[in-house]
């Protein structure tokens, strides 16, 4: 068996072993049909649901734009004894604005001769229509514009297209997803989970991404720190889990059931089933939390060819605010546990 | 009916019971097997087969969520066809491209270690999917479980298109960092 058939053959046992996955966590896929765009959970896979949802504020833009120029017409044939003209005038002040926005895309989406060819021109020209709106130059008009393809390549453009609309209308109307990436400036002010977050950093690499996400119905900041070689990084992530404590609280004084050095590969076998769950999500009580507990879940691990060593490890700590609510920071990533010590005794809380 | 009342028929031995379950998970069943197999005839062959295994499991097997037990016989039942039929030959669609996605997560091998039993594998995978945010825990369900396509997890979360890819490739790197830490031969 050659090596590539033996990866496809070790693919497919993880496929087939999938099967075996907890009834509760399919249970809560299942349930987990939030469109966060509309947050109504519902209509996501009817296909007028998902054709509303991707062009929908391109839609609104064009018929906020028609609403207005249907307005401006009345309103300019009521107040001109002669409204065609003034319109005409108009049209020409404005360089032809008005020709490449509304008019330009229904006579366009007229000249097309298929639904996917109308659905296409729609989409294009609402995004030139924003363009003359925002006063994009014409290259940005071009690189939103679709070339002609066919097939795939059709399929693609139009993926792309929405792609990019998605991303350009995003930036002109706000963001209104639940789970939206912010600044860090915009995390330290979120109220609870902003209190949590760490004043010292490791020395090396730099913050890739900061996000927020409430959709869980938990507030969740997640921090991605990248160390800049695109392997080794962490993630570091604040919970907000309102009064529901977690399973997975480590009793320090029973390090056999969270120190990682206690234990050899494979975990599965050598962990003790009575320590497994501990064991696989260790989270530490604040006042119990000490160095000792994050090189206990910091571990060593050889690299493939035998030459390079990670450190890498998992663990969580447990806060409670003012308030009386949990709060679990988690680490699960690379680094180095005196940096990842100072890192996580840096945070203050809500002290 | 409710899942209840359904088990019910199935425990009296009453023919009902397939009827009233095609009724109710009949395109939820066909649904998963279309996602694998991408042929119909095909699709609506396992589901059919769902049936009669749902029909000799219970009892003595009373399943707490009906809908995942049928689901997780579909999936099982459609993956050994696939296999059946693909076996010899590399074909294309969501099913091949989700395999070649989880080649990425397939740890470095060692020769002296044996491959990890299947039950084992099962436990440590959900031990896995435990450490994940549950958003992302269910994006890499709808891919690996229900190998859905990356548009229609996209609009199923109301997610950009790319984010999508980006959060099933990073998980798939943790995925594969978890096995090898776990010393997993596959």
């Amino acid at each position: 068996m050659s090596y590539e058939e033996e990866k496809r053959e070790a693919a497919m046992r993880l496929f087939g072993a999938l099967s075996g996955v907890d009834e509760a966590y399919l249970a809560a896929c299942e349930e987990d049909n939030c469109n966060c765009n509309d947050n109504t959970g519902k209509g996501a896979k009817s296909g007028i649901g998902v054709f509303v949802r991707r062009y929908g504020r391109a839609a609104a833009a064009v018929l906020t734009l028609a609403v207005l120029g249907a307005s401006f017409m009345v309103y300019q044939t009521n107040n001109s004894k002669d409204g065609t003209a003034y319109f005409s005038e108009k049209a020409a002040e404005s360089g032809g604005a008005f020709t490449n926005g509304t008019m330009m895309q229904d006579a366009a989406v007229m000249g097309a001769e298929t639904p996917m060819e109308q659905q296409e021109q729609r989409v294009a020209s609402s995004v030139r229509s924003d363009a003359n709106e925002e006063g994009m130059v014409s290259e940005d008009v071009e690189r939103y514009t679709l070339q002609p393809a066919e097939g795939a390549d059709r399929e693609d453009q139009m993926e792309e297209l929405d792609s990019q609309l998605n991303a350009h209308t995003e930036n002109a109307q706000g963001e209104m997803k639940k789970q939206k990436e912010i600044t860090q400036l915009e995390a330290a002010k979120l109220a609870v989970v902003g209190d949590y977050l760490p004043d010292t950093w490791p020395t090396r690499g730099s913050i890739s991404q900061i996000s927020c996400d409430d959709t869980a119905g938990e507030e969740t900041l997640t921090i991605r720190w990248s160390y800049g070689d695109n392997i080794d990084d962490f993630e570091l992530s604040i919970i907000n889990m309102g009064d529901t404590q977690p399973m997975t609280v480590a009793d320090v004084s029973k390090p056999e059931s969270y120190d990682e050095r206690l234990y050899k590969v494979s975990h599965g076998e050598t962990v003790p089933d009575e320590y497994s769950q501990v064991y696989s999500d260790a989270v530490f009580r604040e006042e119990e939390f000490t160095k000792e507990c994050v090189a206990a879940r910091i571990i060593a691990y050889m690299d493939d060819t035998g030459d390079t060593v990670s450190f890498k490890g998992r663990f969580g700590v447990l806060y409670r605010t003012e308030d009386g609510a949990f709060v679990v920071v988690r680490f699960n990533g690379s680094g180095i546990v005196d940096e990842i010590w100072e890192m996580m005794e840096s945070i203050d809380g809500q002290n | 009916m409710k899942d209840t009342e359904i088990l019910d028929l199935y425990w009296a031995r009453n023919e009902r019971a397939i009827a009233e379950t095609q009724i109710s998970y009949g395109n939820y069943c066909y649904s998963i097997a279309y996602h694998i197999l991408h042929i119909k005839e095909d699709s609506e062959e396992c589901v059919n087969d769902t049936w009669l295994r749902a029909w000799n499991a219970i009892p003595p097997n009373r399943p707490g969520r009906l809908s995942l037990f049928l689901g997780t016989i579909t999936r099982n039942l459609s993956f050994d066809m696939w296999k059946r039929k693909n076996a010899l030959k590399r074909g294309s669609g969501e099913m091949e491209a989700a395999l070649d996605e989880l080649v990425e997560c397939v740890p470095a091998a060692t020769s002296t270690e044996e491959a990890v039993e299947e039950a084992e594998l099962e436990r440590m995978i959900n031990r896995f999917l435990g450490t994940l945010p549950e958003r992302d825990r269910n994006i890499f369900l709808r891919r690996y479980w229900f190998v859905e396509e990356y548009r229609e997890i996209a609009d199923r979360f109301g997610m950009n298109l790319n984010t999508v890819k980006t959060t099933l490739f990073r998980i798939r790197g943790k995925l594969k960092d978890y096995l090898e830490q776990e010393g997993v031969v596959l």
